[in-house]
């Protein structure tokens, strides 16, 4: 067990590395940006208020997200939403698998982080044969440059973000 | 799933991945943070003042009730506030007629139904409140059962009580969301008439059941729920917010004690279809209606989203669109709804029924209440899940 939270600099952290991915969890259910938003805030809130008090027997990772999906099924559940529609999402908050879901979320995070530190160029075209689709001579057409110079950019972001992944994966298990 | 793999999973979704400034966040998070962490600190000190003047007032009543209960005479003052148990006083005539035929309590037809109203008639319950704080609304009725009892339900479902058995039951079933049973302590045997409209619920003191099938039986004594699944399939689940739930197959018993489930007795194989392959149709036609029916909305759209990622699912989501459409192909050839017969059984390829897609398991949670559908999760592979049964 451990007292993780109870250190400014460390919530700050804490705060910092998951309020992203956490936030886009809730919104993956909830499909409303500004209340995951709150949901996620309050939580923090939460944790915040009993921060010298809580201990941790599981990972950070799983306590926040209890303690969110807590928030997320009082929201859904004080919602006005149709009756059908909250049993659906309450149905759906409570599967097996849902922190999964939420570990594909720190991955999403992490791999726009690492979009962000690539060169602009390199990230264009990246991205647009990674999520546009477009094929390695489209690309090269497109931007007025070799077919050569196109896998290289590819294999230089892929390889970066296999590195991160990996990182990624030894730091959240 | 190796890191390649995992990695162009994730770019397919990074589009829809929102990144707020999170140092904008933090800022925030702190103004907030502060300002009820002042406030948090008047308060406490109004609940300190407040505190005081509490204690105050109560060592005052105290004192009051003491001199009141000095001056009382000729009342027995010291008498302690036992609830005596409610029970139901049976006519002699009857008692005896039953107690002379051997069957006072394994009668299958009691010879006093014991209801609601007639536990009101004897005066039995003065309110409605009942002991633990349950409270009876309008629609609903409180048993307490000293017989066996079978309550009929407008529906056709039978609840058959043991004796001594207490529950909250809706009045009627008929036209109910859900037909919802409190079991506040003592046994029963529900056999459910099937509705796909209404789900059938119990809830115990800390879990809860949810019929898939029909004949079950549910003991409480405290906190522990026992569940004997008799015939066809329940969900049987804990009330606190853990993903805590268990299906028993026929035969299974399980018991939660408030922490965690016990498997008590393991039901037979015979009922885990042996073949896959195998997808019976149970009855036909749909009762689903496509614009009326906003679930099936939400289903479509799901499907559209699940279908953009063209993966093994495909098969299995083109399946179960043409059944919401009222028709199913059988190797190429369409079949009309008019074609089913009660017990058709459709042959699908294996592979269609087994996906590591992420977006499976949603659609299956909400096909679970569009049609009937039962699956469970396999080994095949990390997020693979069998379907056992479809139809609708």
């Amino acid at each position: 067990m451990s007292k993780i939270f109870n250190s400014n600099e460390t919530f700050e952290g804490i705060f910092k590395q998951y309020f992203n991915p956490l936030v886009n969890f809730v919104n993956s259910h909830i499909n409303n940006w500004e209340d995951s938003r709150e949901i996620v805030q309050n939580s923090f809130m939460k944790i915040w208020r009993s921060k010298d008090k809580v201990e941790i027997n599981t990972s950070v990772k799983a306590y926040l997200y209890q303690t969110t999906r807590n928030g997320m099924i009082d929201f859904i559940r004080s919602s006005k939403k149709d009756a059908t529609i909250k049993e659906t999402l309450l149905h759906q908050s409570q599967n097996f698998r849902e922190e999964e879901r939420l570990d594909s979320m720190i991955i999403r995070d992490e791999i726009n982080k690492a979009l962000a530190r690539l060169k602009p160029k390199n990230k264009r075209i990246f991205e647009l044969s990674k999520m546009e689709g477009l094929t390695h001579k489209e690309i090269a057409a497109h931007l007025n440059i070799s077919v050569r110079s196109v896998e290289d950019n590819i294999n230089r972001a892929t390889n970066l973000l296999k590195e991160m992944l990996e990182e990624t994966s030894n730091i959240y298990g | 799933m190796n890191s390649d793999q995992r990695l162009l999973r994730e770019l397919e979704h990074i589009k829809s991945f929102k990144s707020f400034d999170v140092d904008q966040e933090w800022e925030q998070f702190l103004t907030i943070a502060e300002s009820s962490e002042s406030s948090k600190n008047e308060s406490d000190n109004i609940r300190r003042l407040s505190w005081r003047a509490i204690m105050a007032v109560a060592a005052s009543v105290i004192i009051l009730v003491g001199l009141f209960s000095l001056f009382r005479t000729g009342e027995n003052v010291s008498q302690p506030q036992i609830l005596v148990e409610e029970k139901v006083v049976i006519p002699e005539t009857e008692l005896a007629a039953v107690e002379a035929a051997g069957q006072n309590d394994v009668t299958d037809e009691p010879p006093y139904p014991i209801t609601a109203a007639s536990v009101t008639e004897q005066n039995a319950i003065v309110s409605n409140e009942i002991p633990g704080g349950l409270t009876v609304k309008d629609h609903e009725q409180f048993l307490h059962t000293v017989t066996k009892y079978d309550l009929k339900m407008d529906d056709g479902t039978v609840i058959a009580f043991e004796p001594g058995s207490e529950a909250i039951v809706l009045k009627k079933f008929e036209g109910a969301e859900e037909r919802s049973v409190r079991m506040i302590s003592g046994s029963a045997i529900f056999d459910v008439e099937s509705n796909d409209r209404a789900p059938f619920k119990i809830y115990t003191e800390n879990a809860g059941i949810k019929v898939l099938g029909t004949v079950f039986r549910v003991d409480t004594k405290m906190s522990n729920t026992r569940v004997e699944n008799i015939e066809g399939q329940v969900m049987f689940y804990a009330l606190s917010m853990t993903d805590d739930y268990k299906v028993l197959n026929q035969g299974d018993i399980v018991e939660y004690d408030g922490k965690q489930f016990a498997l008590l007795q393991e039901g037979g194989p015979d009922f885990v279809a042996k073949n896959v392959s195998e997808l019976t149709i149970k009855s036909a036609p749909s009762k689903l209606n496509i614009p009326d029916n906003p679930k099936l909305m939400n289903l479509q759209e799901l499907h559209e989203r699940v279908e953009r990622h063209n993966y093994t699912m495909k098969g299995l989501s083109s399946l179960l669109k043409q059944f919401a459409k009222n028709k199913v192909i059988v190797d190429s050839k369409e079949v009309l709804k008019q074609d089913f017969t009660n017990e058709q059984t459709l042959f699908i390829p294996v592979d269609y029924l087994y996906s590591d897609n992420e977006n499976l398991l949603p659609l299956l949670v909400f096909l679970d209440d569009v049609i009937d559908i039962s699956y469970v999760k396999s080994d095949k592979c990390e997020n693979c899940y069998q379907i056992l049964s479809l139809g609708y």
